[in-house]
């Protein structure tokens, strides 16, 4: 059966019953009311089907008379019309019903008729309306009211009400009422960012239009950004947020909540081959900073986490909005300049039954690739030992005792006669036919797996909701002797009182990670070294000292001085995270629209290491030798060293006491104003202490140890050669107190949701040290611009609904609270000096002009959404301009200090980011894509220390900044072809030459080539989504473009030291005319290490980096009770996901990952998991 | 009932958020110290720690690596070497061969600024009678070490003291001050010699008067004079060095007997040895020639030669093995050459002074006096009058015998010796090539590293 035709909504489809019964009791009356017509119908309705079989209307006449037709009707349906004679004479009708109820078949006859009718009981009335004169329509003003809500009752504040008729528009108000002057017959349409919008009829008498909206597919623009301070929704903000929902986040699968971030936030990249290797590993719309703190502010649930982001379980978490421009992130103030990432944990929802919901899954990755980084073949080494060894390179062979590889020993032994040439070469040959990595695959490495297990209820009832939740990981990591594991607890709960008034919520987490690893852990030194003989014995490396030395070293009264690395191959070291996080929040609606709330976190973090070498570990064995001493006389060994393992302990806990007022206003003045604020003060302390110490002579049995048998003031003789030792005392405790006082407020400020305006202020204050209390804070502000387009009067152009455009200026900041101004000089702790003295060290000369790094921000964007969410996204264009930047300058030596910081440098950023979500097909088959672009680009512009030297530069242009080019910069040595005898030709001021020192010592950078950004300049991703019937696809394909690398090859330097890990061996320069076809220079003794320099900075191993990668494939299932009535369960879903797959495109032809141009890239990872809801 | 237990834990929420946000109230909120481990020394004993850690006690090493206390056995051994290493054995007019970063300058100039941070920091310290003694001891210490700094990069990057031309010659920048924005252009000799004089002249009057027991990195009087005895006979201002010898003499004359130690030991000295004044060392481990013993040299076959059988020296100083000779520990107890002060080179100062002025009788006794120390018991066969030349000539020798391997005061005799009119030059032999070094050739003064040439335009030595 049909419903009626004027109310509820025919597309609705859930109830209205109990959203407003419960929530808004005194809207019932007015709800009843207005259903009075319909309700009145309906009743008329059931009655009619009850009293007549057919009850159904079924006519086909064309230009027949009324009263002909309405006769029918009466047959079919029992119903009697009543009217008088001449109200119908004369009216004709066309009409073709078929199984019609009767109120249907009634309009559809009355409809280009000038009657009404009117249902009482089985009668109908027919009644001729006023006649209107078509030229002169007459006004019947009607006054519109109304209320505006979703499914689930919540009032929608700030909904558009429109008369489509007289263009004339309100907003709805706090209460998402809303009253309009409008004429019968007017078309009003409700709209609501994010809502599908509806449409109703003006008729005179119907006056109260209460409006449910219903979300619409779209969910770019509805979606609430949270700052970690407010919640608003994305469309009222000003800034530029990005928001990672819960879709997104549950697309990969990691145990890291950051690592899902990749590839699906605008803006964000994660840097693989950092030059600055204590960088951080993601950056926001670029560097902000020289040399202070680079990492991004991660707010976890209104507070900054201050724990391991490990700790963190992806799980958990609902969403994620990252703060970019000064308007979003500048409520974080000194802390936002590196932007803030804003994650917010599940909770429960009220009124719903308990939900349970289980994920697990499994995920199984390559073994790392040891082949990956370019190795001199065993033969190749072993002919370079030769050569050096016929240069005399190995002078210390003669003193009995150092190490020199197995090579280097065969051929000791043939120059002493104890070898003959033929014995030698085949011991050589036998050496030249191993190859490390084999054995290093079979016995170190594995394939890493990580199981993960995710349950959680959560639910709620009339005044509180709640999420609890459970994890469990288990990771197995590439080397053998390692893994990892998590448990994680997480409850939330929160309750309302007061009817509504008040509203208080409490969480608690609690986490805590064991991480085994081994801190011995073999590293091939040569790369024909065996672990294993032919018949399985785990086999003796060289290291630290020869072999044939330690054989007879002490006559047998020492212990055994082996290194047997698969011996010591078994996890040493445990490291124990353990975090809680109880968390308070009260909030209290004091006036309509007015709400203070009051939070406190209180958050706990311990980490225990314990290393526990062995007293039959090579580490232990080798220290006692070292500085066992035999006397010559009686023979008799003294071991300064007490017999037992060698502990290492480090136990690290911090605290954090956070606490917060707020005052929140929220409210509509009229149908024009609107009034957001917030104010509020913040103070924070965060504490932290470390104490490690070291237990020499440990008996585990017992858990004694021998340090008091010790005397660390000594200086100890070692058994071979001539260095002393002192035994580190290894206690060592220190601790920080970070303490920070805020207050900040903000405003909007919206009329007619068309204009926007927002600012905001906020003072940070903290106990930077030996700054005087008025220079410890910095007020830090924005002020920013949405202007609603789509909703100006004049905007009709119906194939872009939405158009928005934003502006914001404004002042984030950042600190280094490693740099004090006064003279600073850090303790020894319980170390002593050689005269048993404790002492300090001058960490910091004294600085007096140190102030806050600022960054200024600028953005500028534009918001669109085409016709039915074809295409919806964002545009957006940032400036940041970061003043008083700290940075090391090289300061002259005589100095007494070689590095100094201080705020001397400015930068400048820029950039472009785009979204831009596509609805390329729909029903059966769904296809839609995420793309994301971004361009960023940075310049040193102000850099007042006298940068360093060519070579540095080249090295390390990030300790070096060159105004006027990136922070992260390739820079290289010109060079030409090699001359006739394999040397490289650089330049110097112009001048062809081979003065490697000068090239590589010149201060003048017109030396040195700028290649490009080390960083890309432009980035992003590529998500295309498939979904046909129970099956959905998810391909993600990054890119980055435009940014150099540096590869490595081949240097000499490293390579007589024994380093054998590199490459273009076999091409390098070997006789004439190979300067034709190689750039490689010859093996020359001795080495000039400039040489060198010049070569492994030069441009020839410099490539771009621009690669494109097929990043992830998801793959899902999903069946519900819907599709699959039999299942026992409310949902299931089987997906399986699989990561790092290919490179599908990249600039060098050499095959090299420019992310990771050395060591094994990320190895491909499958998982396959299930996701269950009860 | 349920609605109760949410209050009490409401009451009990609120009460928390109330005294932790009131915690934040209090007005010394913001003073606490950031962290345990950042000291802003303000105490004596934050100065007196400052002194204590080792930074202060480094010396440069160049002038060992340029000495004759040794040689390279081959070329594949000098081959082996780091360019600095390689350079200053051949004496080469590149020193450095572009590498940068050298101790030999910056570790000095450390030290300087330890000493210039501590007397700076001094000056807001209140001073009672309770305190004044430690105080002036710390204030003395500090004047000593921008001293001794001062004298050993004067030693090495300034040419010989020579009052003849010491307004014109280039010394060393003198920092005064912490100031690390600073940049201070080269003085001349006679302002570098003059700042070493008043420096080590207040530190005399402030030091305590005693050689510390146990802490002999710490200056005391008699170091202080020990080192202006060193000063002046480097400026060849004989009689000025005699009375700071005997100054320091009467203060702290003890020696050691060489029977009583022992000669297996490859550490045969304690750091806290009788004879130690002053502990320094030097701070460059030029690991492939110098320290730790490597394979590839030997000890100087003349100088090996010269010890008497019966002189204990050549065994406590020197170990041979593998046909090769090379350096104990010495009065170091360390790894690193000993470049201190101990009262064995200050009896020879007193001798070679007396010595200079004709006084053969009080060289004679300070000479035998050290010397019946350094022979094996009662085998010492006094030295007896001769004429003063031959006297100084053998005091010299003695010197050369007793003070090898002490970083650098070779390197310094050299120069003065020199321009004394002593006409040594030194050769080396590599691949059949001699290579020599003429006497008060400008190859005695090292280039000042280029990285600080580069950061602060100061003048750049002449070789």
């Amino acid at each position: 059966m049909a419903k009626p035709e004027a109310w509820p909504p025919p597309q609705r489809s859930l109830p209205n019953g109990p959203v407003f019964t419960r929530n808004l009791p005194t809207l019932k009356s007015i709800w009843m009311r207005i259903n009075l017509i319909t309700l009145l119908l309906m009743i008329g309705l059931l009655q009619a089907s009850a009293s007549v079989v057919l009850g159904q209307v079924t006519l086909k006449e064309s230009h027949a008379p009324l009263e002909k037709v309405l006769h029918t009707i009466e047959k079919q349906t029992g119903y009697v019309f009543l009217y008088t004679g001449k109200d119908v004479q004369s009216l004709t009708v066309s009409i073709e019903v078929s199984n019609v109820p009767v109120t249907e078949a009634v309009e559809k006859c009355l409809k280009d008729l000038p009657l009404s009718y009117k249902m009482v009981d089985k009668n109908i009335l027919l009644k001729r309306k006023v006649v209107v004169p078509a030229v002169d329509k007459p006004v019947v003003p009607v006054k519109v009211l109304g209320k505006v809500v979703d499914t689930l009752g919540k009032p929608l504040v700030g909904a558009t009400v429109l008369d489509k008729n007289s263009k004339m528009a309100v907003l709805t108000n706090v209460d998402g009422e809303f009253a309009l002057n409008a004429q019968a017959g007017d078309q009003i349409a409700v709209s609501f960012i994010g809502y599908n919008v509806y449409t109703f009829s003006v008729t005179e008498g119907i006056v109260v239009h209460n409006v449910v909206l219903r979300e619409g597919v779209s969910r770019l623009n509805e979606v609430v950004v949270s700052t970690g301070y407010q919640e608003l929704p994305k469309e009222r903000a000003t800034g530029s947020f990005d928001i990672i929902d819960s879709m997104l986040i549950n697309r990969s699968v990691s145990t890291n909540i950051l690592d899902r971030l990749n590839g699906v936030t605008s803006g964000l990249i994660f840097n693989q081959n950092k030059q600055n290797p204590n960088g951080s590993n993601i950056t926001i719309r670029g560097t902000s900073t020289l040399f202070a703190n680079d990492q991004p502010l991660i707010v976890l649930d209104n507070f900054p986490y201050e724990g391991d982001l490990g700790n963190i379980n992806p799980n958990d978490i609902q969403s994620i909005t990252v703060l970019k421009d000064a308007a979003a992130a500048s409520i974080w103030g000194v802390r936002a300049g590196n932007g803030v990432i804003v994650i917010t944990t599940k909770k429960g929802k009220a009124n719903t039954p308990p939900q349970v919901n289980f994920n697990s899954n499994i995920t199984i990755a390559d073994k790392p690739n040891l082949y990956y980084t370019p190795q001199l073949t065993s033969a190749q080494y072993i002919g370079v030992e030769k050569y050096l060894f016929n240069q005399g390179y190995y002078y210390n062979v003669s003193d009995g005792y150092s190490a020199i590889s197995p090579a280097v020993a065969i051929l000791n032994a043939n120059q002493n006669g104890q070898l003959s040439t033929a014995q030698m070469n085949a011991q050589l040959n036998a050496l030249a036919n191993n190859d490390v990595r084999s054995d290093l695959g079979k016995y170190l490495y594995r394939k890493p797996v990580s199981q993960q297990y995710a349950l959680s209820v959560a639910g709620g009832g009339n005044s509180n909701k709640y999420y609890i939740s459970a994890g469990f990981d288990d990771n197995l990591q590439p080397l053998v002797t390692n893994s990892y594991k998590r448990v994680t607890l997480n409850a939330n709960n929160t309750y309302s009182l007061i009817k509504n008034r008040l509203e208080w919520t409490s969480g608690i987490q609690f986490t805590q990670s064991t991480t085994k690893q081994n801190s011995n852990s073999f590293v091939p030194s040569n790369p024909y070294e065996m672990l294993k003989d032919a018949s399985g014995n785990n086999l003796a490396v060289v290291n630290g000292l020869r072999t044939s030395y330690i054989d007879t070293a002490g006559g047998g009264k020492l212990l055994d001085w082996r290194d047997i690395p698969l011996n010591d191959n078994k996890p040493n070291q445990t490291t124990t995270l353990t975090d809680y996080r109880l968390s308070n929040q009260v909030s209290l609606k004091i006036l309509s629209g007015l709400q203070l709330s009051a939070y406190y976190l209180y958050e706990k973090g311990t980490t225990d290491f314990n290393q526990d070498n062995t007293a039959n570990s090579y580490y232990t064995r080798n220290l006692v030798n070292t500085y066992s001493q035999i006397d010559p006389v009686t023979g008799s060994v003294t071991q300064i060293f007490p017999a037992g393992d060698i502990v290492l302990n480090d136990n690290s806990y911090y605290t954090l006491n956070t606490g917060r007022l707020q005052l929140n206003f929220d409210r509509q003045f009229g149908s024009d104003h609107r009034l957001t604020a917030l104010a509020g003060y913040e103070v924070s302390s965060y504490n932290s202490f470390d104490n490690s110490f070291t237990q020499y002579g440990y008996n585990p049995l017992t858990a004694v140890n021998a340090n008091q048998s010790i005397n660390f003031a000594s200086d100890y003789p070692q058994f071979y050669g001539y260095n002393t030792g002192q035994i580190p005392a290894g206690i060592n405790s220190n601790g920080t107190i970070d303490r920070n006082r805020s207050y900040f407020a903000n405003a909007s400020y919206s009329y007619k949701k068309r204009y926007i305006i927002s600012a905001s202020a906020r003072r940070d204050e903290s106990n930077i040290f030996g700054v005087s209390t008025n220079q410890k804070g910095v007020p830090l502000w924005s002020s920013g611009l949405a202007w609603k387009i789509n909703q100006e009067s004049f905007y009709h152009w119906e194939a872009m609904p939405l158009l928005s455009f934003r502006a914001t200026y404004g002042y984030n900041g950042n600190t280094d609270k490693s740099t004090t101004a006064y003279l600073t000089a850090v303790s020894s702790g319980g170390q002593v000096n050689s005269f048993n003295a404790p002492y300090s060290v001058i960490t910091n000369p004294p600085n007096p002009g140190l102030r806050w790094e600022k960054v200024g921000v600028t953005n500028l964007g534009l918001d669109f959404g085409l016709k039915n969410d074809l295409i919806t996204g964002s545009i957006e264009y940032y400036i940041k301009n970061s003043t008083d930047l700290i940075a090391n300058s090289p300061v002259a030596p005589q100095s007494g200090v070689t590095q100094f910081r201080g705020n001397s440098a400015d930068m400048r950023t820029s950039g472009v980011d785009v979204v831009l979500n596509l609805k390329l097909l729909q029903s059966p088959f769904h296809w839609d894509a995420m793309v994301l672009f971004n361009y960023n680009k940075n310049k040193v512009t102000k850099y007042q220390a006298i940068t360093g030297t060519d070579e540095e530069i080249a090295q390390g242009n990030y300790l070096n900044p060159l105004v006027g080019y990136p922070l992260y910069s390739i820079f290289s040595f010109p060079t030409t072809k090699l001359d006739a005898k394999g040397n490289p030709q650089g330049y110097l001021n112009g001048q062809l030459s081979e003065d490697y020192a000068s090239i590589v010592n010149s201060a003048n950078p017109s030396n040195i080539t700028y290649n490009g950004s080390a960083t890309p300049l432009y980035f992003g991703s590529i998500i295309n989504n498939f979904r046909y019937k129970k099956i959905d696809l998810s391909i993600g394909i990054g890119y980055k473009l435009d940014y150099y690398f540096r590869k490595t090859s081949l240097n000499y330097s490293t390579l007589f030291n024994g380093f054998y890990q590199q490459a273009d061996f076999a091409k390098r320069w070997q006789k004439p005319g190979d300067e034709n076809t190689t750039t490689v220079p010859a093996m020359i003794y001795p080495n000039d290490p400039n040489r060198d320099l010049l070569y492994t900075y030069s441009n020839s191993l410099i490539d771009r980096a621009d690669n494109i990668r097929l990043q992830d494939v998801k793959l899902g299932y999903t069946l519900d009770k819907n599709s699959a009535p039999g299942l026992p369960v409310k949902t299931i879903q089987f997906y399986v996901y699989a990561n790092n797959l290919a490179i599908l495109w990249r600039a060098n032809h050499d095959g090299l990952d420019p992310d990771s141009p050395f060591v094994s890239p990320a190895t491909k990872s499958i998982a396959f998991g299930v996701r269950v809801g009860f | 009932m349920k609605n109760n237990k949410h209050y009490q834990s409401l009451l009990t929420g609120l009460m928390l958020i109330i005294i932790g946000i009131s915690f934040g109230c209090k007005k010394d909120f913001l003073d606490a110290k950031p962290s345990t481990s950042i000291i802003s020394p303000t105490s004596l004993s934050d100065f007196q720690q400052l002194i204590d850690n080792g930074n202060v006690n480094r010396s440069s090493s160049l002038p060992q690596l340029s000495c004759d206390d040794y040689y390279l056995i081959n070329e594949a051994a000098w081959q082996a070497s780091t360019p600095t290493e390689r350079n200053a054995y051949l004496w080469s007019k590149d020193l450095f061969g572009g590498e940068v970063a050298r101790s030999d300058w910056n570790s000095p100039y450390l030290s300087v600024f330890y000493a210039n941070s501590v007397l700076n920091g001094l000056g807001s310290v209140t001073v009672n009678a309770t305190n004044v003694n430690e105080y002036n001891d710390i204030k003395g210490q500090a004047y000593f070490i921008r001293a001794f700094a001062f004298f050993d990069l004067a030693k090495n990057f300034a040419p010989p003291y020579d009052q003849a031309t010491e307004t014109t010659d280039l010394g060393i920048p003198l920092r005064l001050s912490p100031n690390v924005n600073e940049i201070i252009q080269r003085s001349s000799v006679q302002q570098t010699y003059q700042q070493i004089i008043n420096d080590l002249s207040s530190a005399c009057q402030l030091l305590k008067g005693d050689v510390p027991v146990v802490s002999r990195n710490r200056a005391s009087k008699p170091a202080a004079y020990a080192l202006f005895a060193r000063l002046y006979l480097s400026m060849r201002n004989y009689q000025k060095a005699e009375v700071y010898a005997d100054s320091c003499l009467i203060l702290y004359n003890q020696l050691i007997n060489y029977n009583t130690v022992s000669k297996t030991s490859t550490t045969p000295f304690p750091k806290t040895n009788n004879e130690n004044i002053f502990w320094a060392f030097a701070a460059v481990g030029y690991n492939n020639s110098l320290y730790n013993a490597p394979a590839n040299l030997n000890v100087d076959t003349a100088l090996l030669a010269s010890y008497a059988p019966n002189d204990l020296r050549r065994n406590l100083y020197f170990i041979t093995a593998n046909g090769l000779t090379k350096e104990k520990r010495g009065y170091s107890g360390y790894g690193s050459p000993f470049t201190g002060l101990a009262t064995d080179e200050i009896y020879l100062i007193k001798a070679e002074c007396a010595a200079r002025r004709q006084d053969v009788n009080s060289a004679m006794t300070y000479l035998n006096a050290l010397l019946v120390n350094r022979f094996a018991k009662n085998t010492y066969v006094p030295y007896t009058a001769g004429t003063p030349n031959l006297i100084l000539n053998t005091i010299l020798q003695e010197r050369r015998k007793e003070l090898v391997w002490r970083d650098g005061l070779r390197w310094d005799d050299l120069r003065r010796l020199n321009k004394e009119g002593a006409n040594i030059t030194l050769k080396r032999i590599l691949n059949g090539v001699t290579y020599s070094i003429p006497p008060n050739s400008p190859l005695y003064v090292f280039p000042i590293p280029d990285d600080e040439i580069i950061l602060s335009g100061i003048k750049q030595n002449a070789r």
